[in-house]
């Protein structure tokens, strides 16, 4: 199902564009000349669209060679734009990438995880958008290109700016989500609260990698929350309190949660949601660290 | 009746269930006009909550290729004025005749119709039109001090809101211990996954009808009545449905506005409700208020029960939510008071939602049963044990049948109640856990029904009513109880519904079609079997006395055995017999007996709650009822398995919001209004006694249904209490109403 049928309104005289480009180049190309909509599963597009929400023109990235699927090297592992969540859960990836791929099936429903890739849903900018913390604790760098700029990376917290806010200037396509290898030792686990078991929105998550020298103590330790911010954070006091620390003398304070501004909503307070995530780093480090 | 029948009881398949399973069954909206295609239709709904419509622009539309027509109030009387929709032949959601005057009771009222060459074109359409109103103050929030309240005497069955007998003030004084808590209820939607649809096809002053209802026969005479034609010149069609948790079962203005379109364009018109339309346009359950008090002495025995509800109707339609109508019934208590009161407010009009009355109202009961077994140490089920009475409080009628004291004591043997610790008490690694359980029940009900039987020279037994299988099986139990009657299987029995020209019969709706049929189908099997083994007299036979067979083709009766084909004369096609059933039980003006007829049952869950997060899973439910026999063992442990993961659904997901400024439901999407999804749901055991009630039908079944979310939410909420020391009397139970207090 193609959202554009849905606009099948070639007697308004609606004017209504739709590229689907084969290389990159062509697609840069488009984007120079007007306002696209990028498009790639759909699976937040077509609801919009449903809503009223009609753009007047698509652009279409899945068919750009080279966008999809994952690839090593130059210190990163690359995964390409157009990426789905379901290539990422059967892709072979180190433990590191274990929490992405627990996220990655729990985004949205199977049918979602075959249509939804991994750059649209950073650039759909939700703070409930569940590949974020995972990709904020395996340090992601985002990959972007333009026909007028050429390519240019930033780390993920800075290219999402807000609710629905990315700092993707209209004629730019990001092109890959980038991991440094520096994650590659680590372990990873990522946690989940909804009000149902599935299908569901994120009351809070949250997803830690963590690395253990030899002697048991933490190395590395990165945790990202999602849901109880407007942008998912990184919580760079607590990864520096554990830093050093055996798993079984973890701690979580509310002091650690400070970047986290969580508010009241219909599906829980605010002031749940931090007792929540206090509780979800625990777990999560935990699973994280334990071999 | 055949007790070793090899046909009623049995899990048999679903008959139909090839024809869901591959696509092949058509629901209304699948349907399509014999010739051409049909215009479509979208709705313009209002924006605002009261006031009135001055003016539409429709500017923008002219220039769309493909636009038809705009409908509305502004185009004179195209509906006949319906002064009381359900006092008359035909019950109707909503009691006002759309489009009939530029008055706004609440956002979502259908104002305006647009029709198209086009879906698309439609949809765009209705955007396009721009509505001028004038407002005026709306009442929407529940609490408003100016929203007026009244007390109605009766519910839409007949039964009385208002009931006092005794004296609760002297039955509070004999108390030892007494419960007095207030229970809140959600506004909740129905969200059958087929949404309403209407395709209206007019040919002359005949219009046939393909609708998504659950009651093709009142669905004619309202449309009928409101199009002033001939109820005999509308037939409505509706074979298959997908759902509809009572938003299907009274008529609801969409399906008349679509008719009177398409009279209007002189062609078919097909209107698709939205998902977001259906949150508006055929109602929800309303949001509910109980205060219930309990009192009873040291021994447990009720000296006093008191069950107030509040609740709110919109100023279109009369739905009142009877909380408190199983409580004037259940348990034995001489002082008791029941009150219904509802707010007149500017929201869209409640209906009945799967058990209405009984599925809030024993949140509240059975809730209160918990906390007073509680106050008194003494467990819940012995508490409901002690109350247990064989006569109907409300009339002092014995029970027909009434075995709640075995579903008590199946339901606690198969759950484990022994495991059940003191509230708090019971953890298993990080997860608190707790057991709970309440009473079911709920009425029977039997409406008037009447049925065609056929035999045709193949051999084949035909059954025709107009009834409906809205999803429960109704298809596949009128083939077995056709098969049963004439010693055949229901492969033998060709079972034709969906059709208001067919003899007529209820709408499907208080879990009452198989009672109703099986009266009808008892004496059209009846009236058959007589004017064959006439035929045979005739025919020169003498069959005797033996029940006449009907199978492989042949007429059996003894040894004679005689083929079909030389049973019915070469001129016709068919032997035809009608019977039928004028009775009504449950309703007002129904027959006078001296027995009560209810189901009952006990539900008991197990709850699981994560230390950490409150979060709240249900391991297990276990459900035993007595709902008279069984005809079919797979669909009705079907409907019982729907009805238990409504309960789930009741008490920890499902609410719609409000916004209490502007009058809108904030959650108008399966993606925000949470049901259970398959991973919710564990282990559900269900069982029922099947105990024929031959008093209630010559089949010996209740019906069923809707009993298994009765008691549902409670169960579940006394189980949270159980497991972690915390009431919470509202639904559904969030996760953070429990994290602050939970034993760490």
């Amino acid at each position: 199902m193609l959202p554009y049928y849905h606009s099948y309104t070639n007697d308004m005289e609606v004017d209504l564009a739709f590229e689907r480009p084969d290389n990159l180049e062509l697609a840069l190309d488009a984007l120079k000349t007007r306002a696209f909509r990028v498009i790639a599963g759909g699976t937040d597009v077509f609801p919009a669209v449903q809503q009223g929400q009609l753009p007047s023109a698509f652009l279409d990235v899945t068919r750009i060679a080279g966008l999809g699927g994952i690839t090593r090297g130059d210190g990163t592992t690359r995964i390409g734009a157009a990426t789905t969540w379901t290539d990422i859960v059967r892709a072979e990836l180190p433990a590191a990438f274990d929490g992405l791929k627990e996220a990655a099936r729990e985004v949205g429903s199977v049918q979602i995880q075959n249509a939804g890739t991994i750059a649209g849903n950073l650039c759909n900018a939700s703070p409930a958008a569940d590949g974020v913390p995972p990709l904020l604790a395996l340090d992601a760098r985002v990959e972007i290109a333009s026909a007028a700029r050429g390519t240019r990376v930033l780390a993920l917290s800075q290219f999402i700016q807000g609710v629905r806010k990315t700092t993707l200037a209209e004629d730019e396509l990001v092109t890959a989500v980038l991991i440094p290898d520096q994650a590659l030792g680590t372990r990873s686990a990522f946690e989940k609260l909804g009000s149902r078991r599935y299908l569901v929105i994120s009351i809070c998550m949250t997803a830690a990698n963590i690395l253990l020298d030899a002697q048991g103590r933490i190395a590395q330790a990165r945790v990202a929350v999602g849901s109880c911010s407007a942008v998912a954070q990184r919580l760079p006091a607590l990864e520096a309190d554990l830093l050093g620390k055996r798993l079984q003398d973890v701690t979580v304070s509310t002091a650690h949660l400070s970047p986290l501004s969580p508010i009241d909503d219909v599906r829980g307070s605010g002031t749940y949601r931090l007792d929540a995530a206090q509780e979800q780093c625990k777990r999560a480090i935990l699973r994280a660290g334990a071999v | 009746m055949n007790v070793n029948s090899t046909v009623i009881g049995k899990p048999i398949s679903r008959v139909d269930g090839r024809l869901k399973t591959t696509g092949a069954a058509r629901y209304a909206a699948d349907h399509r006009p014999v010739e051409g295609r049909p215009l479509h239709a979208v709705l313009v709904k209002s924006s605002i909550a009261s006031g009135r419509i001055t003016g539409f622009d429709l500017s923008a539309l002219q220039s769309m290729s493909g636009f038809v027509r705009f409908v509305s109030h502004l185009d004179g009387a195209l509906i006949r004025t319906i002064k009381n929709p359900v006092d008359g032949a035909f019950a109707a959601g909503e009691e006002y005749t759309p489009f009939e005057n530029d008055r706004v009771h609440f956002v979502g009222q259908h104002i305006g119709l647009v029709v198209a060459q086009t879906l698309e074109v439609a949809e765009a359409a209705a955007k396009a039109v721009v509505v001028d109103y004038e407002t005026s103050a709306a009442r929407i929030e529940f609490a408003d001090p100016t929203a007026e309240v009244r007390q109605p005497d009766l519910y839409n069955t007949g039964e009385e809101l208002q009931v006092s007998r005794g004296h609760v003030e002297a039955g509070l004084v004999e108390a030892v211990e007494i419960v007095k808590a207030t229970y809140t209820t959600p506004i909740e939607h129905h969200n059958p996954i087929e949404p309403s649809a209407t395709l209206a096809v007019w040919d002359g002053d005949h219009l046939t009808i393909y609708d998504a209802t659950q009651g093709s026969v009142n669905d004619k005479n309202y449309v009928a009545f409101g199009m002033s034609v001939d109820p005999k010149n509308v037939r409505v069609l509706n074979p298959f449905i997908g759902g509809g948790f009572g938003c299907k079962g009274f008529t609801w203005p969409h399906t008349l506005i679509a008719a009177a379109a398409a009279r209007a364009v002189e062609q078919p018109v097909l209107l698709v409700l939205s998902r977001k339309d259906m949150y508006t346009s055929c109602g929800h359950r309303p949001y509910t208020e109980q205060e219930v008090t309990l009192a009873a002495d040291a021994d447990g025995v009720l000296t006093a029960t008191r069950h107030r509800t509040q609740s709110y109707r919109s100023l279109v339609g009369d739905h009142v939510e009877p909380c408190g109508m199983t409580t004037a019934m259940l348990y034995q208590c001489d002082n008791l008071e029941v009150t219904h009161s509802v707010r007149v407010l500017n929201r869209p009009s409640g209906t009945p939602l799967r058990s209405p009355g009984e599925a809030p109202g024993t949140f509240a009961l059975e809730s209160a049963m918990d906390e007073l077994a509680e106050k008194l140490g003494m467990d819940p089920v012995d508490l409901r044990r002690r109350n247990h009475t064989d006569i109907d409080q409300r009339n002092g009628r014995k029970w027909s049948s009434k075995h709640l004291l075995e579903c008590y004591d199946r339901g606690a043997e198969k759950i484990g109640w022994g495991r059940r610790k003191a509230p708090g008490q019971w953890r298993d690694g990080n997860d608190l856990v707790g057991l709970g359980m309440a009473t079911a029940c709920y009425p029977g009900y039997r409406m008037p029904t009447q049925t065609r039987l056929t035999l045709d020279r193949d051999g084949t037994l035909h059954v025709g009513v107009a009834v409906q299988d809205i999803g429960t099986g109704l298809y596949t139990v009128l083939a077995q109880m056709v098969a049963e009657r004439f010693g055949t299987s229901p492969e033998n029995v060709r079972v034709l519904i969906g059709d208001s020209d067919l003899p007529p019969g209820p709408l499907a709706g208080g879990s009452m079609t198989t009672a109703s049929v099986a009266a009808a189908v008892d004496d059209g099997c009846r009236a058959l079997s007589e004017k064959l083994r006439a035929r045979l007299v005739d025919m020169g036979h003498t069959p005797g006395n033996e029940p006449l067979v009907i199978d492989g083709g042949a007429l059996r009766s003894g040894p004679l055995s005689v083929p079909a084909a030389e049973v019915i004369p070469t001129d016709v096609h068919e032997i035809v017999a009608e019977g039928g059933s004028d009775d009504t039980y449950g309703f007002t003006g129904g027959v006078e007996t001296d027995k009560s007829f209810y189901s009952f049952g006990a539900i008991f869950a197990e709850v699981r709650i994560d230390r950490d997060f409150g979060i709240i899973r249900v391991p297990k439910m276990t459900g035993v009822f007595d709902v008279g026999r069984v005809i079919n063992a797979k669909t009705a442990r079907s409907q019982m398995l729907g009805g238990m993961t409504f309960g789930i659904g009741m008490a920890l997901m499902e609410e719609t919001f409000i916004d209490d400024k502007t009058g809108r439901f904030v959650n108008p999407s399966l993606g925000e209004y949470y049901v259970p999804v398959n991973a919710d749901v564990n282990e559900f055991d269900v069982e029922m006694l099947d105990i024929p009630d031959y008093d209630f039908n010559p089949f010996g079944a209740r019906g069923l249904g809707e009993i298994s979310n009765v008691g549902a939410s409670a169960a579940i909420a006394n189980a949270v209490y159980n497991a972690t020391g915390i009431r919470v009397r509202h639904l559904p139970i969030r996760l953070d109403d429990l994290l602050e207090d939970l034993p760490r």
